[in-house]
């Protein structure tokens, strides 16, 4: 039998003290956070994907070799954040950051910079929510036209996600 | 070896004419899109033009590493303080740059 609590019943302004279990709640998972353990190269002018090898957490097991799969049953809308930083830009050199998802990148999963002076360590925050299937892949990739490589820098890339719950 | 730097020595224009690729998998940089309305040249000719530039860009070191110390030099000040009070700090500096770093043979 359920029983809704009403100010008719109690006084709800007054301070309860909650002993009971909280049951059946969703959760927003499938959920990771990852980072790299080392600096990665980027070649010139060339997108390239960064290869997430250090797990914060993963809670369903559903990033692997840098890519993030949606687990069977959690088809859903997610969000993602993509935290991509390298080495020091020359001024007027291009950055950009990009999430590809099943391989593909929209113009609403892309950022981009233009490095103002020489010597700039730069970095972009990439944020999307996407509306994902069983088996959907997500991916973030990085692109700099310096000239020559850079490293897309350990202490600054990062790649997280959670599905969300409500939507 | 596709690169980005042999198709711009070979004249084309990332983003522009051509858009690369590189997966992390081991299979390296590819060709993700070609946009120019050329034939896309083939791998060899990219590989070969990017031999071509990584040797053009090793011969301007000397040049770079210059420019870095012009860089720090007021060099207006100097010519003015020389012509005030004739001596010749200003090419003295230059010339000990250009002898740092000697333009190869």
């Amino acid at each position: 039998m359920t029983t809704k609590v009403s100010s008719a019943m109690q006084d709800l302004t007054d301070d309860y003290a909650f002993t009971g279990t909280i049951s059946g709640t969703a959760a927003n998972t499938p959920s990771f956070s990852v980072r790299l353990s080392a600096d990665q190269s980027i070649p010139n002018a060339a997108y390239t994907k960064i290869v997430f090898d250090s797990e914060n957490w993963d809670t369903n097991s559903a990033f692997a070799s840098g890519t993030f799969t949606v687990p069977s049953g959690q088809a859903g809308k997610y969000l993602f954040v993509f935290k991509c930083a390298i080495g020091l830009l020359d001024a007027t050199k291009t950055m950009l950051a990009r999430l590809y998802v099943n391989g593909a990148v929209s113009n609403y999963t892309h950022d981009s910079l233009v490095s103002p002076v020489a010597n700039f360590g730069a970095y972009i925050l990439v944020s999307a929510v996407i509306n994902l299937s069983v088996g959907h892949t997500v991916e973030a990739y990085c692109y700099q036209n310096n000239g020559g490589a850079l490293d897309a820098l350990a202490t600054g890339n990062e790649f997280s996600g959670f599905k969300l719950i409500g939507v | 070896m596709i690169s980005a730097n042999g198709l711009m020595h070979l004249g084309y224009t990332p983003e522009v004419d051509f858009t690369l690729r590189d997966d992390s998998d081991g299979k390296g940089v590819y060709v993700e899109s070609w946009k120019s309305t050329d034939a896309q040249p083939t791998e060899e000719a990219i590989t070969t033009a990017d031999s071509q530039w990584d040797t053009a860009y090793d011969a301007q070191a000397y040049a770079r590493l210059r420019k870095v110390e012009y860089a720090k030099l007021n060099q207006f000040e100097m010519q003015f303080d020389d012509q005030r009070d004739s001596t010749t700090t200003w090419v003295d500096a230059v010339n000990a740059i250009k002898a740092q770093f000697p333009k190869p043979e």
